[in-house]
């Protein structure tokens, strides 16, 4: 699949990803990897475009021993615009599953 | 590629595509190398796994939708700019035009002067009467004129063909933001063209002043006075 389709989507699914808890760039790059056929390399501009978009924020926090990690967290911005291109692009999804079905 | 070189190209690739901290995504690419070397793989397979720092720092380069639409944005003002631009110019171009064709009405109606001198053609009367010494001089030297004004015609044109081509070739490079080389709004002739153009625009020039100033003497001689027209009753 081209990377520029699936660019959109894969926010889609890191925004997903933070609803659920904070995250640190490995651990959504391990995430989003092991699901879809990407480069792992490739979620990190995903995650600096959030950023500078304003849907996500960073904090770092000590771990035992290692470097502090970075942790991405959404924001109230982030919240809203992943329930809304959510259900967009699950009708979307749907629409587009009946057109190559028929 | 090890670990050292895969960092070493992606930060040379950010910086090249002007990416802003360009050290801080090269740090979670560090760490992304932790991770897993921590995990037992190897440094070759990690980077592989990354994908090319090259297409990588053009992920960070590209900001995505947000900037493209900014760019359509410019170029509808770049248009609307360009447009507004264009009508003074196209007033410039015609008036220049207009100019250029009245050097030429200019030169021709000289040299038909200068024939009817020499020739003693008087058409419709409009020759006024004068000795024939005097008359071939002035002919002469009006047909000097004449080419003097043919040649200062071909520069007009050729000046105002110039503009219009470095103003097109501008245009082109703000509308596609390509990098052609701007072009010189001064007249571009072949260097032999150009010599040969000069050297005629000096003869004539010198061939009419000379004859103005011996015709006028033979003329004034001629008829006893300075005003010499008084004399014959040109304008009687």
């Amino acid at each position: 699949m081209n990377t520029q389709y699936k660019k959109g989507v894969l926010e889609l699914c890191v925004l997903s990803l933070l609803t659920r808890h904070d995250c640190y760039g490995y651990e959504i790059a391990e995430y989003l990897s092991s699901r879809i056929d990407i480069a792992d390399g490739t979620v990190y501009p995903i995650l600096r475009k959030l950023k500078s978009d304003g849907l996500v924020t960073t904090y770092l926090s000590e771990e035992s021993g290692g470097p502090p990690r970075k942790y991405y967290s959404l924001t109230e911005l982030g919240k809203d615009s992943y329930m809304a291109e959510r259900s967009e692009y699950l009708i979307f999804a749907k629409t587009i599953a009946s057109i190559l079905e028929e | 590629m090890t670990k050292k070189e895969y960092l070493e190209q992606l930060e040379g690739e950010l910086n090249r595509l002007n990416v802003g901290d360009a050290e801080e995504i090269v740090s979670e690419y560090e760490q992304h190398f932790a991770f897993k070397l921590a995990d037992g793989h190897s440094e070759e397979e990690i980077a592989v796994r990354l994908g090319d720092p090259s297409a990588i720092a053009a992920q960070f380069a590209d900001d995505g939708t947000k900037q493209k639409t900014g760019k359509t944005g410019k170029k509808v003002a770049r248009v609307v700019w360009l447009t507004l631009l264009a009508m003074p110019e196209a007033l410039f171009d015609i008036v220049f035009a207009a100019f250029g064709v009245v050097i030429f009405g200019a030169a021709v109606a000289f040299g038909a002067a200068g024939v009817c001198l020499i020739g003693r053609l008087n058409v419709a009367g409009l020759i006024p009467p004068m000795p024939y010494s005097g008359a071939i001089l002035l002919g002469v030297c009006l047909l000097a004129l004449a080419a003097l004004f043919f040649v200062l015609g071909i520069y007009c044109f050729a000046f105002l063909r110039q503009l219009v081509r470095a103003s097109v070739r501008w245009r082109t490079n703000v509308l596609s933001e390509s990098a052609l080389p701007l072009l010189p709004a001064s007249p571009q002739f072949q260097p032999k063209r150009r010599r040969i153009l000069r050297a005629a625009l000096l003869i004539a020039l010198a061939v009419f002043g000379v004859l103005f100033v011996i015709g006028y003497a033979v003329l004034a001689l001629n008829a006893g006075a300075l005003e010499f027209w008084h004399v014959y009753g040109w304008f009687v």
